[in-house]
């Protein structure tokens, strides 16, 4: 199972939504980063062939994207905004997908539909409203459903977006656990969802693939552009106008910082071992991979 | 697979408030305007006593004349004429010179010469303000007994041509609307006949389910448009768009069980209906004594509503998801009802989804239309098998491009929300 994608672009009008993605995917999770804009949903469409392409070509396990119906078949998809008819029981929710996916007869449906509800403990909720799940469980859902076919590629597009930080570290486990055999595409502005998830990430600014490789790469690249350093308050804005601030610490006269330097930018500097916070921050910044 | 995603479409329906807001308007049409047909005993027997029996078209040049004749001196008497309208007749008051009009072309016509003293005082006393379809019942006089004619038939156009003319055009003395006011009162060995053909040819309910099936089909020709025109709306208010287009399921499998759906909860509305209809009426029947088709509103019900019922429910899919919006499909829909029910029969051109016999009995007629009858319907099924398809064709084209538009302003609104 592999993903090809070459020289891709998609404009909306005269805006660049993508330029000249090149990007290979292959078995596991992979993490697509970038900022809200930087086109991260335009290419999740893309791939479930919700948007078409302007150009470039796009394989799917050897199959051309264009090929809808048989792509169709390969994936599996969490829209950033998972909603259902009201009146639907999350059984009801479950089995109309199913039946939207070509799944049947009845009986492997219930057996099927049971079986997903459980790994995503909503087996309890079967005659619950899905207007009354809570987001967290509407998120799960929303994993169960993506999961009818038995996808060969899930693609996930914001999926903590509103989770509180229990809730988050659940999706992200069951996520982990479904990409056995199967690629699934994370896409998020929430760094620590891939950090803790993927091997491999793509990072997106303004349409264009800023990085693409291995997260431990990614961070290698950083080391020696990230320092921390304690300074007075009243050095703040000199600093601030000279370097990238990632984060600060009152300490109380002082202010612990922690900044992107190409070299030490100032005596009292230490450099810090980057995380991927920093390393995404670094690349976003124009640092070089 | 496809069946059980068209039970669940009818489940819907069934859950659904606009369906049964749909029932209740189709009930009113029902309870209103076929029940009193049958709620007196159906299918009286003409005496040779009666004085009335109804009327027919006219067909004699001589009598046409006479009978225009008649119209013009009694809307001349009221002071008002009715013009043809879009959507209803418009009443206009009639100016002095308008009179003048009326007055001229009725002494070119012809003469009103009663044979009874007294008849033309009782006639303007009577009928004045009275809603026209009473005054049959009042046995006025016969205007092939009370009027002489004294044009040719050349003559008479030209004088109802400039009629028309001088009352502002669109009045029934128009060559396109002067049809609808050509009727005459039947004679006795007339409307015996009609009696016996009822009885015997159309075995009572075939003729009762013509008139139901007029009736009904006016209501089957718009108001399936209130489903369908949101069946796909609600996809995008649900916000499911990206869940049911990122699926396997083929665009024509997906419309086609929507479509079915709602098509079967129509449908079964409708049979449900023509079933009390036919009890009724033929329950009436046979209390007369009449042999009666069991059948007969069943058949009328799926060989003429049937196609109406697919076509509005087809083509409010359609435009509804060309434009993203049930409210013009509403407007197209309406648009096209109205031109379709503004002929109460005989008129069955192509455009016209519905089929109009608003006539009980009148079986020379319905045979000799029959062969336009069968036409309109056969391709208004055609039609809507048609557009059902394109609306999968368009629904194909639309799942490659949620949310998108051609347009430059759109396309940036769009990527606002989405990149």
């Amino acid at each position: 199972m592999e993903i090809s994608i070459k020289n891709l672009s998609k404009s909306y009008g005269k805006k660049a939504a993508l330029q000249d993605i090149n990007l290979d995917i292959s078995k596991g999770m992979f993490g697509l980063l970038g900022p809200n804009g930087a086109g991260k949903t335009t290419l999740m469409r893309i791939l479930t062939t919700l948007l078409r392409k302007d150009s470039g070509q796009i394989m799917i396990n050897g199959i051309k994207l264009e090929e809808t119906a048989r792509i169709r078949e390969l994936i599996g998809y969490l829209p950033q905004e998972f909603s259902m008819y009201s009146n639907l029981s999350v059984y009801e929710a479950m089995d109309y997908l199913a039946l939207l996916s070509n799944i049947g007869p009845v009986k492997l449906r219930n057996q099927l539909i049971m079986e997903l509800l459980h790994k995503v403990n909503l087996e309890q909720n079967l005659k619950t409203k899905v207007k009354a799940l809570s987001g967290g469980m509407k998120r799960r859902l929303g994993i169960a459903q993506a999961l009818l076919n038995n996808p060969k590629l899930l693609i996930v597009d914001e999926p903590t977006a509103g989770l509180d930080p229990e809730e988050r570290i659940r999706f992200r486990n069951l996520l982990r656990d479904f990409s056995e055999d199967r690629i699934v595409i994370l896409s998020t502005h929430i760094v620590e969802d891939i950090e803790f998830t993927c091997e491999n990430i793509g990072i997106l600014n303004q349409g264009r693939l800023v990085y693409k490789g291995a997260v431990k790469d990614l961070l290698a690249s950083s080391e020696g552009a990230v320092w921390t350093a304690s300074i007075d308050r009243g050095q703040l804005d000199e600093v601030r106008s000279s370097s990238t601030i990632i984060s600060s610490v009152s300490e109380g006269d002082k202010v612990k910082l922690k900044l992107l330097a190409g070299e030490k930018p100032m005596p009292e500097a230490e450099e810090a071992r980057p995380t991927l916070e920093d390393a995404y921050m670094h690349i976003m910044k124009g640092g070089v991979a | 697979m496809f069946s059980q995603l068209t039970l669940k479409e009818v489940k819907y329906q069934l859950s659904n408030v606009t369906f049964y807001l749909l029932i209740a308007v189709v009930l009113l049409f029902y309870v209103t305007q076929y029940l009193p047909y049958v709620q007196n005993g159906v299918l009286p027997e003409p005496k040779s006593t009666d004085g009335y029996y109804g009327e027919r078209d006219v067909t004699d040049p001589e009598a046409e004349i006479k009978v225009i004749y008649a119209n013009i001196r009694m809307y001349y008497n009221f002071g008002i004429i009715y013009k043809q309208g879009l959507l209803v007749n418009k009443t206009v008051i009639l100016s002095p010179e308008q009179k003048e009009a009326m007055k001229s072309a009725m002494d070119k016509l012809g003469e009103f010469k009663p044979k009874e003293e007294g008849i033309e005082d009782s006639r303007e006393e009577m009928t004045a303000g009275m809603d026209r379809a009473m005054i049959p019942k009042l046995k006025l006089d016969n205007p092939l007994e009370t009027v002489e004619v004294k044009v040719s038939y050349e003559e008479y156009l030209q004088i109802v041509r400039d009629l028309d003319k001088a009352l502002g055009g669109s009045t029934y003395y128009s060559d396109k609307y002067r049809k609808y006011i050509l009727h005459q009162p039947m004679t006795y060995e007339e409307a015996v006949k009609e009696f016996e053909e009822i009885v015997a040819v159309d075995r009572v309910t075939n003729a009762y389910g013509r008139v139901f099936a007029d009736y009904m089909g006016i209501a089957a020709g718009l108001f399936p448009v209130f489903l369908s025109a949101f069946v796909l709306i609600r996809d995008r208010r649900s916000r499911m768009q990206e869940l049911i287009y990122s699926r396997s399921i083929s665009s024509i499998k997906y419309i086609s069980s929507k479509y079915l759906g709602i098509l079967i909860c129509l449908t079964a509305l409708y049979l449900a209906i023509a079933g009390h209809a036919t009890f009724a009426t033929a329950i009436a029947a046979r209390n007369a004594g009449y042999a009666v088709d069991l059948l007969a509103f069943f058949k009328y019900t799926a060989a003429w509503i049937v196609p109406t019922l697919m076509f509005s429910t087809s083509m409010g899919m359609l435009v509804s998801l060309l434009f993203g919006n049930g409210g013009i499909a509403i407007l197209v829909q309406f648009v096209l009802w109205l031109l379709s029910i503004n002929s109460l029969g005989g008129s069955y051109e192509l455009y016209r989804n519905v089929v109009r016999f608003n006539t009980l009995g009148a079986y020379d007629k319905y045979m000799a239309w029959l062969p336009q009858i069968m036409v309109n319907r056969i391709f208004y099924v055609i039609l809507s098998i048609l557009i059902v398809m394109s609306a999968s064709w368009v629904l194909s084209l639309k799942r490659g491009s949620i949310n998108g538009s051609k347009t430059f302003k759109a396309d940036m609104v769009q990527y606002k929300d989405i990149a």
